[in-house]
C-alpha cells in the first residue's frame, strides 16, 4: 500500500524567475485515478515530473512510496510508469525495440501483459517511431508504460492531440488495464469529458497551487470556480 | 552487464551510420589518394599512419563531439532521464562505443592504407596526446548545446589546465618535465577526463538541468582532479628551486677569490639533475654565506689570481654587442673583491664565451689576452688561433690541440715540434717549464724539456698527477686510492694528505697558498703547513 502513496508538500519549483509551483501541497488519492486539471503552464507537468525524480524542487518535499525520487531515483522510477504528452523515444526505434529495451530494466515487466494491451490497441510492432502517426505513438507509450505493471502510473496529456477515435481507443486500452486500488494514477487533461470517465477524484492546478479538488462530477464546477477567482 | 549491453545496442544502433560511413569512407578516400599521389609516398610507412590517423579524426571529430550533447539536441535525453538506471548506464555504453570506435576504424584505417601502399611502420607515437584531445572533446561536449563547438572549447579547456605547468616549469633553468613525467601528465590528464565527462553528463544533466550545469560540475570536476598534476609540478618547481649553501648536497662548481682572499664568489647548484646555479659569496672570515643573484646568475670565472673586482652574470641577458659585431654582451654586476659589496651594474662583453684560451701554464689570463711575466708583457685572444690552448712558460709557449703539442713564439707566431710528450695529454708545467709526464710503461713520473726531449725520472712507481697550480707547481697526486697534495719540481713533496677525488682550483694567493675546492664541496688552502679546511666551517 505504501507504494502507492504519492505526496508533495510545500513543493515550490521556479525556472528562472517563473514560479511554477508555489508551496503546492498535494497528495493523490492511492489506489485511485486522479486527474489534474490546469491551463497550459499550470505546472501539471512539472508535478508528474518531480514525482519521476527528473526535475528537483527548490524547496518543499516530494514522496513516492515513502522515498525520495531525488535521492531514490532508480526505485522510484522502477515504481512508476509514465506517458509523456508526446513519444520522446530514438525516431529510429520500433515499438518492438522500445519494449526490449525497456523490459530488463523492469524486474517486473509483464510480456504477456505488454503482447495483449499491444494487440488490442493495434501497436505496429516493426514500425520505427519515425513512421507512426501520434497515435500509434502514444499507443506504444502506454504499452511500454503499463506493461511493467507499476503501482503507479504518471500520464501527462496522454490525449492531447489524438483524434477522437484513437482517444476512444487509448482510454479503453486504459481503463481495461486499471487495477483499482492497486494503482494509483495521475492523468494530466484538458479534456473535462475524458476527467468525468476516468477520475475518481478531480483536482486543479491554479496559480501554483492546488485550488480546488473534488469528485468526477464536479470538473466543469471547479474550473468556473477557479477561473471566478 | 546486460543492461550494458542494451544501451550498447541502442548507441550501436544510433551510431552506425556514423561508423558505417567512416569505414566505406577510408579505403576510398585512400585509393583516391593513391591514384594522385607518387609511389614513393604510397611505400613510406608513414602512409598507413596518415590513414589510420584519418579515421582517428573523423571518429573524434564526428562521434566525440556529438554522442553526449546529441540526446539533447534529438530531444530524447528526457527518455534516458526517467529511465530507472538514468543516465549512467547510458554515458558507459557511448564511452565504450566511442573507445571501441576510435580503436577499430584507427585500425581499419591503417589496413586500408597498407592495402594501397606499402608495408605499414609503427603508429606515430603523437597518437597518444591526440588521444588525449578526443577524450576531452567527448567530456567538454556535453558542456556545449552543439558538437560543432566541442574540439576548439576542448582545446581551449586542455590549454587552462596546462597553464599552471607552463607558468611552473621553466626551460630557461632546465626545468622542463622528464620525458616520464610528461606521459604521467598526458595520461592522469586522459585518465581526469573521464570522471569529468561523468560528471559533466550524469550529474550535470541531472533534475532537468542542461549545459550549462553540465559545464559548471565539469570544470569544477577538472579543476580538483587536475590540481595533483598541479601540485606535483609544484613540488618538482619548489624543490629544483630549493637551495642550501650547507646542505651536503650542494656542489660547488667553481668561482673566484676577491682581493685579499677574505671572500670567495661562488657558483654553486644542489645535485641531482641539471639544477640551476647560485651566485654565493661566502666570507671566509665570519663563516657566512649570502645569495646574491638570481636564479641561473653565476660569476664569471678567471682562475687563478685574486680579482679586485669581480662580475657576476645575469642569467638570460646575453645580447648581441652592437659595439662589437660577433660578439656577445651580458647584463653585469660589479662586485668589489676585497669588500664583497656590490658596486653597478652595466652591460658587459668581457665574459668567457667558449674562449679558446682557457689555461695559460706559468703565465696569467686577463680579461683579453695573456700576460707572459718572463716576457714581460701581454698578448690579446684577436692575434691567437682560438682552436689552440696556450701554455706560458719561459723561452716559447706550448700550444695545445688535444692531438698535437707544439712550441709556439708568441712574438713570431713561429711553431715547432715538442719532443718526448704526449700530445694527447693536458701539458702539466712545473715552474723551470718542463713538462710533467707519467709513463705507464716504465711505471715512472718523469720531467720533460719540451725543446730537447731531455727526461729526468722523478718518482716510481706511476701515478696519476693533475694540474692544481702549474704557477707554484702545487699538483694532485693520485696513487692507487690515495689522493694526494704535491709539490712538483725537481723531485715530489708530498704537502697534504687528505682524501678527495675531484680538485677544482680557485686562485693562487700571493703567499703561494692554493685556494681549492675538494669534491665540489670542501674549499681548502693548500700551503707550505699543509691543508686546512675553510669550508665547511669547522664546528668547534
Amino acid at each position: 500500500m505504501s507504494d502507492l502513496v504519492l505526496s508533495a508538500k510545500g513543493v515550490t519549483k521556479r525556472f528562472g524567475r517563473r514560479t511554477v509551483l508555489d508551496s503546492l501541497d498535494f497528495e493523490p488519492a492511492p489506489g485511485a485515478v486522479t486527474v489534474l486539471l490546469g491551463r497550459n503552464g499550470a505546472g501539471k507537468s512539472t508535478l508528474l515530473k518531480l514525482w519521476l525524480g527528473v526535475l528537483r524542487p527548490d524547496s518543499g518535499t516530494v514522496r513516492v512510496g515513502g522515498l525520495d525520487p531525488g535521492r531514490h531515483a532508480r526505485r522510484v522510477r522502477s515504481l512508476i510508469g509514465y506517458v509523456p504528452d508526446r513519444p520522446d523515444v530514438y525516431p529510429w526505434m520500433t515499438a518492438g525495440d522500445l519494449f526490449r529495451f525497456l523490459a530488463p530494466q523492469y524486474p517486473t515487466w509483464n510480456r504477456d501483459a505488454q503482447a495483449r494491451l499491444g494487440e488490442r490497441l493495434g501497436v505496429p510492432l516493426d514500425r520505427p517511431f519515425r513512421s507512426m502517426s501520434r497515435g500509434e505513438g502514444m499507443k506504444a507509450m502506454l504499452v511500454a508504460a503499463l506493461a511493467p505493471e507499476p503501482p503507479i502510473l504518471l500520464l501527462d496529456e496522454p490525449f492531447a492531440g489524438l483524434d477522437p477515435v484513437v482517444r476512444e481507443e487509448v482510454l479503453k486500452g486504459l481503463l481495461s488495464e486499471f487495477r483499482a486500488g492497486e494503482q494509483t494514477v495521475v492523468v494530466t487533461t484538458h479534456d473535462l469529458d475524458v476527467a468525468a470517465r476516468i477520475a475518481d477524484r478531480v483536482a486543479v492546478l491554479s496559480s501554483g497551487r492546488i485550488g480546488e479538488q473534488g469528485t468526477p462530477e464536479q470538473p466543469q464546477e471547479l474550473l468556473q470556480r477557479i477561473n471566478a477567482s | 552487464m546486460r543492461t550494458l549491453g542494451l544501451y550498447l545496442w541502442k548507441e550501436w544502433r544510433d551510431q552506425r551510420a556514423i561508423v558505417y560511413g567512416i569505414a566505406i569512407a577510408a579505403p576510398l578516400l585512400l585509393g583516391l589518394a593513391a591514384l594522385l599521389l607518387p609511389a614513393k609516398v604510397l611505400r613510406d610507412p608513414l602512409f598507413c599512419s596518415l590513414g589510420a590517423a584519418g579515421c582517428f579524426a573523423m571518429v573524434a571529430l564526428s562521434l566525440a563531439g556529438d554522442l553526449l550533447p546529441g540526446e539533447a539536441r534529438r530531444e530524447t535525453l528526457g527518455f534516458l532521464r526517467r529511465l530507472p538506471r538514468g543516465l549512467g548506464v547510458a554515458f558507459v555504453a557511448k564511452l565504450v562505443l566511442l573507445l571501441m570506435a576510435l580503436v577499430l576504424l584507427t585500425a581499419w584505417g591503417y589496413l586500408a592504407a597498407a592495402m594501397w601502399g606499402g608495408p605499414g611502420g609503427p603508429i606515430d607515437h603523437r597518437f597518444l596526446p591526440a588521444s588525449l584531445v578526443v577524450l576531452w572533446l567527448f567530456a567538454v561536449s556535453s558542456w556545449l548545446p552543439r558538437g560543432a563547438l566541442a574540439l576548439p572549447a576542448s582545446i581551449v579547456v586542455l590549454a587552462l589546465l596546462g597553464l599552471p605547468l607552463w607558468l611552473l616549469y621553466d626551460p630557461a633553468i632546465f626545468l622542463v618535465p622528464r620525458p616520464q613525467e610528461v606521459v604521467a601528465y598526458v595520461a592522469f590528464a586522459g585518465l581526469i577526463s573521464l570522471p569529468v565527462a561523468w560528471l559533466s553528463f550524469v550529474r550535470g544533466y541531472r533534475f532537468g538541468r542542461g549545459p550549462l550545469s553540465a559545464a559548471i560540475h565539469g570544470l569544477v570536476a577538472s579543476l580538483v582532479l587536475a590540481s595533483p598534476l598541479w601540485a606535483h609540478a609544484a613540488y618538482r618547481s619548489r624543490e629544483w628551486r630549493s637551495f642550501d649553501f650547507e646542505s651536503a648536497n650542494c656542489l660547488i662548481g667553481g668561482g673566484v677569490v676577491g682581493e685579499g682572499g677574505r671572500y670567495l664568489f661562488l657558483n654553486a647548484q644542489m645535485s641531482g639533475g641539471n639544477r640551476p646555479l647560485h651566485a654565493i659569496r661566502l666570507d671566509l672570515e665570519a663563516g657566512a654565506w649570502q645569495e646574491v643573484g638570481g636564479l641561473g646568475d653565476f660569476f664569471a670565472v678567471w682562475p687563478y689570481s685574486p680579482l679586485k673586482s669581480v662580475l657576476l652574470r645575469e642569467h638570460g641577458s646575453e645580447q648581441q654587442d652592437e659595439r662589437n659585431p660577433g660578439r656577445i654582451k651580458y647584463w653585469c654586476h660589479t662586485f668589489d673583491g676585497a669588500s664583497g659589496t656590490r658596486l653597478r651594474s652595466g652591460w658587459s662583453n668581457l665574459a668567457i664565451q667558449g674562449a679558446p684560451h682557457y689555461a695559460a701554464g706559468l703565465g696569467w689570463r686577463t680579461h683579453d689576452g695573456i700576460r707572459d711575466p718572463f716576457r714581460g708583457r701581454s698578448y690579446s685572444c684577436s692575434d691567437l688561433d682560438p682552436r689552440w690552448t696556450y701554455f706560458v712558460r719561459p723561452g716559447r709557449w706550448l700550444a695545445w690541440n688535444v692531438r698535437k703539442l707544439e712550441l709556439y713564439d708568441p712574438d713570431t707566431r713561429e711553431r715547432a715540434p715538442a719532443e718526448g710528450i704526449n700530445a694527447h695529454v693536458w701539458p702539466r708545467l712545473v715552474s723551470d717549464g718542463r713538462v710533467l709526464v707519467g709513463d705507464r710503461g716504465r711505471d715512472e713520473v718523469a720531467l720533460v724539456d719540451p725543446e730537447s726531449g731531455a727526461r729526468e725520472v722523478i718518482h716510481r712507481p706511476l701515478a696519476n698527477i693533475v694540474e692544481v697550480s702549474a704557477a707554484v707547481g702545487l699538483y694532485g697526486l693520485f696513487e692507487g686510492r690515495r689522493y694526494r697534495f704535491a709539490r712538483v719540481g725537481t723531485r715530489i713533496d708530498v704537502v697534504g694528505d687528505t682524501p678527495w677525488w675531484n680538485c677544482t682550483t680557485l686562485a693562487t694567493l700571493a703567499d703561494d697558498s692554493v685556494l681549492c675546492i675538494l669534491d665540489y664541496r670542501r674549499i681548502v688552502r693548500v700551503g707550505a703547513d699543509g691543508v686546512e679546511t675553510l669550508w665547511p666551517a669547522q664546528r668547534r
